[in-house]
């Protein structure tokens, strides 16, 4: 079956692209007012765009036949879904806690781990350490001054002796005669 | 009560709130995965699974100028997991019998089943990446920097499929603007064999 001649074909049209995205911005309600006077100017010499235009149209508008509404009964289904999922929120996890050390999970593989520390080990065995001397002599690496001050004469000032035994506080005068333990 | 205020409350803790913005958004989210999908018990589960992830990501609600983007983008990806699971996104069925809402003139004959059901074969035969950006533009009127960013693609891109999705759509619809005349009529009954064959190709 062959088309009509009248039928023309919007890949092959002559509009340039430059046109057509005027014509789908101008459809779209984002082409600013000044351009449009040139738009309708072109798309009065031009048969495709005009039916590109009536195609977009046509198909808003029977696109706008159908109403879909949500139905009132999935309103109950979300709120009974809603409800379980703010139960299950609510109620603390244990599963985890319970399960065995060896079970739980790992950020990396025991493999990897066990490759990495071997790594680790062997890099290790081929540094070179410090001998024993050059780490003492590297930690001290302070100086010692001993300094001599002259002697001075220093008094001694009497003064009350406070004695604390267990919940008595005896109060006594610090004289030289030593003072037996049996008077306090 | 504006969005801004359902969405602090909501944050807050206020159920009531968080009905609010179901109640306000539902339909809309419904219609683009019932578009979608051409599903309407999916749509519907998919609706309730995209309300059920807002109420769990709430702290992830920044801004209020977004949450429109932010609600289709969890729509849309709920619908793409959908479509991937039941394997919905091969394509046009070429055994579907396509009808073209066009007899003798291009509105006055048509019914009102025809057309919903031709928008629907028509969509259905878009890949979904041309179907999310025309439901999203047509349906529910989002801007291209909106669709954007529920696509999470450039506004050239989204430029690109609108205008590739029309320009099929200009091409299924070309025979109803053929003018009128014997010779045509003739022709009449040939036509849905036409857009049948454009739709498989």
């Amino acid at each position: 079956m062959t088309e009509h001649p009248n039928i023309s074909n919007f890949e092959d049209s002559a509009c340039s692209k430059k046109s057509s995205e005027i014509l789908h911005q101008y459809l779209d309600g984002e082409l600013a007012l000044d351009v449009q006077s040139s738009l309708f100017e072109h798309m009065a010499d031009c048969e495709s765009c005009r039916r590109m235009m009536e195609s977009v149209l046509a198909f808003r508008r029977m696109s706008r036949q159908e109403f879909l509404a949500y139905p009132p009964a999935a309103d109950d289904i979300f709120f009974e879904r809603l409800a379980k999922l703010k139960k299950q929120s609510d109620q603390i996890d244990r599963e985890e806690d319970r399960k065995p050390l060896w079970n739980a999970k790992r950020s990396i593989s025991l493999r990897s781990a066990l490759a990495l520390a071997s790594i680790v080990f062997l890099i290790g065995l081929f540094v070179p350490m410090p001998s024993r001397t050059n780490y003492a002599t590297a930690l001290i690496q302070f100086e010692v001054e001993r300094v001599q001050f002259e002697p001075t004469d220093s008094v001694v000032i009497e003064s009350p002796i406070y004695h604390w035994v267990d919940g008595i506080t005896v109060e006594a005068v610090r004289t030289d005669s030593q003072v037996p333990d049996e008077t306090l | 009560m504006k969005d801004f205020a359902l969405i602090e409350a909501f944050q807050a803790g206020d159920e009531f709130a968080f009905v609010g913005i179901y109640n306000r958004y539902k339909g809309a989210v419904y219609a683009f995965c019932c578009k979608m999908l051409v599903d309407s018990e999916q749509a519907q589960d998919v609706t309730q699974e995209t309300f059920l992830r807002i109420y769990e990501n709430r702290d992830r609600l920044l801004k209020t100028s977004s949450f429109k983007s932010w609600l289709f983008t969890i729509a849309r990806n709920q619908c793409l997991n959908s479509l991937r699971r039941s394997k919905r996104h091969t394509g046009f069925d070429a055994g579907l019998e396509y009808s073209l809402p066009a007899t003798e003139t291009p509105y006055s004959k048509m019914e009102k089943n025809e057309q919903v059901r031709f928008v629907t074969q028509f969509i259905q035969s878009l890949k979904p990446e041309y179907r999310e950006v025309l439901i999203l533009r047509e349906y529910q009127n989002l801007t291209y920097e909106e669709i954007a960013a529920v696509t999470r693609s450039s506004i050239s891109a989204v430029k690109s499929r609108l205008f590739k999705a029309r320009r099929k759509l200009g091409k299924v619809m070309e025979p109803m603007w053929v003018v009128k005349n014997p010779l045509v009529a003739e022709q009449d009954r040939g036509k849905k064999a036409v857009v049948q064959r454009r739709l498989n190709n």
